[in-house]
């Protein structure tokens, strides 16, 4: 029994709750209780799934129902509230996307201000809701809407002739790209113009710059590798399944491997003539990009050699940067991470569509992270506001939970016992 | 020391899992262990095992392991490896061959009790039952984990 809770403590992530447990302002008392009700809590769970485990062995299915089966009957999970919750939560956020979009039929962050990132980000979440929900009404005209908008647009977001003294965001070309190959643009022009476009432009290390200016201005190029635009060059390769995409994805991969820093995580800058690894500091978001690129090249056969290795170290890093949220009386209410890079809601949603987008993720982790992000959503019943993120990129957060709801859809874990 | 058996304090609709050490088929051991295949669930190796049972009216081969290490302990019938209880069912005649393992078993041990019939057993077994308050639960690492971040995450 002792050694039983003793390794219970040593699990890496009871040590890290209880150190937060520890370290918060909650009287001393009820830090101790907190303690004990965990134990509690953990036991109950074990006779349960005890109870409900057939004396033949099962499949990891069968194995994932029982413990949803019992947890529920303990009442500590209930699938079919998270469900029903996220399914709410969704049909709000995409209301408030019908509601927000412009005039010229794109979207963007100001009132009529229409911007690429935000019409391509709403357009693979408009494709990722008529994958995953029944809607009504369809979504049909406003992905039509966001296409035009964004083929409209396309000398905005293009990275051929850039004009003199002007800047582009890969990030932004890279995300359009993606986002029309997606709807079943990938024959458009400028698309297959900027597919190519990031194939002759790799930089010698393997990566992408993020800021792109055009070759005749006194600027060095192709020195800049940065992790995030190096994730939205592999990610904009796979979905459009360039022919270059083994040799091309293949180095990126490389490249990333290469920059990986020794605990797990990546640096927020980006490298710099003769500095061939990025600079600044470790980055929950840029560790997040460097995983989604390895995981789309790994998903598209271009699996690194010691993928398992670089993942699990990944992923241990940025769990070990979650933090709990707590009520004002001192309750849960959700786990999220901090970013100095980016507002905590960017930064979960960006760890949710990460971690849902690996096999091995916890799924009672990702679901606090899934809580969390659905109590910071807005709520004015009958409002053109209601169902947006005022502090995050709501479409952003829509398709991330929109990711995380077609996880949770088929996951035994999932299964309500009814 | 079997009289009166106290309240079980096992989880409601836990069946606690026995090995049976014998030479049966598993088919004769359902007939001959009936009445504690009925209360018990069957261990598959003495390792997930709360209680080993030894019968001496069918031993098994090999029978030494079950019976004959004892280092570090003293007195009880307690199987080292598995650290639980090891009870000895002999109830029919011994035979010259399991006479031979009885008198190994008696040297083995301090001191040893038979259980004569299926009673005698069920009620000593309900009384270490009783008297250990853990259980080997019948959960997989995988549930493990997913208990254990459930647990800590959710509390109700």
């Amino acid at each position: 029994m002792v050694s039983e809770a003793v390794n219970t403590l040593r699990d890496e992530q009871v040590r890290r709750h209880f150190l937060a447990v520890l370290d918060s302002d909650q009287p001393a008392e009820k830090k101790y209780e907190e303690l004990i009700a965990f134990f509690e809590r953990y036991d109950n769970l074990l006779n349960e799934i005890s109870v409900q485990s057939a004396a033949t062995p099962q499949d990891a299915s069968g194995a994932a129902q029982e413990v949803s089966r019992a947890a529920e009957k303990t009442g500590l999970w209930n699938p079919q509230g998270i469900r029903t919750r996220v399914e709410d939560c969704l049909r709000r956020a995409l209301q408030r996307l019908r509601v927000c979009q412009h005039g010229d039929g794109g979207w963007g962050y100001y009132v009529e201000q229409s911007v690429t990132w935000g019409t391509a980000q709403v357009l693979l979440t408009l494709l990722k809701a008529r994958r995953v929900l029944e809607l009504d009404p369809p979504v049909d005209p406003l992905v039509v809407q966001a296409r035009d908008w964004l083929k409209g647009h396309s000398s905005t977001w293009e990275l051929h002739d850039i004009p003199s003294g002007a800047e582009r965001s890969s990030y932004e070309a890279c995300l359009a790209v993606r986002s029309l190959c997606e709807a079943g643009d990938a024959s458009f022009h400028a698309v297959s113009r900027t597919l190519e476009w990031i194939v002759t432009n790799q930089n010698d290390d393997g990566g992408w710059d993020a800021r792109i200016r055009r070759a005749e201005d006194s600027w060095p190029r192709r020195v800049y590798s940065e992790v995030g635009a190096t994730r939205m060059a592999i990610q904009a390769l796979v979905v459009a399944a360039n022919p270059a995409l083994r040799q091309v994805v293949s180095k990126s991969a490389r490249w990333l491997e290469s920059v990986q820093n020794e605990d797990g995580s990546w640096n927020s800058g980006s490298c710099h003539p003769g500095q061939t690894k990025p600079m600044g500091q470790p980055s929950i978001s840029k560790t997040c990009d460097a995983l989604q690129g390895i995981a789309s090249a790994a998903r598209a056969g271009i699996r690194l050699p010691k993928h398992d290795d670089i993942l699990r170290r990944a992923v241990d890093w940025i769990m070990a940067r979650e933090q709990l949220r707590r009520t004002q009386d001192g309750g849960q209410l959700g786990w999220g991470y901090d970013d100095p890079e980016m507002p905590d809601l960017d930064s979960t949603c960006l760890a949710m569509e990460t971690l849902v987008s690996i096999p091995e993720a916890s799924m009672p982790a990702v679901t606090t992270n899934a809580i969390w992000l659905m109590e910071a959503q807005y709520s004015e019943p009958g409002s053109v506001e209601d169902g947006k993120w005022s502090y995050g990129d709501t479409f952003r957060i829509t398709a991330a939970l929109l990711d995380y709801y077609a996880k949770i859809r088929d996951n035994a874990l999932f299964t309500t016992a009814g | 020391m079997s009289a009166g058996a106290p309240a079980i304090t096992t989880a409601p609709g836990l069946r606690r899992k026995v090995y049976i050490a014998t030479g049966l088929s598993q088919e004769d051991l359902q007939t001959q262990f009936g009445a504690v295949l009925g209360r018990y669930a069957q261990a598959e190796s003495t390792r997930d095992a709360e209680f080993i049972i030894f019968d001496l009216d069918h031993p098994p081969k090999p029978f030494a392991p079950f019976v004959q290490d004892r280092r570090g302990v003293s007195g009880e019938a307690i199987r080292p490896e598995a650290l639980v209880p090891c009870l000895i069912r002999c109830t029919g005649a011994t035979t010259p061959a399991t006479q031979w393992i009885r008198d190994e078993i008696q040297s083995a041990f301090n001191s040893l009790r038979l259980y004569q019939s299926d009673d005698e057993l069920l009620r000593e077994l309900q009384w270490i039952e009783s008297m250990i308050p853990y259980v080997k639960r019948n959960v997989t690492r995988e549930q493990q984990d997913l208990a254990l971040a459930i647990a800590l995450r959710f509390a109700g």
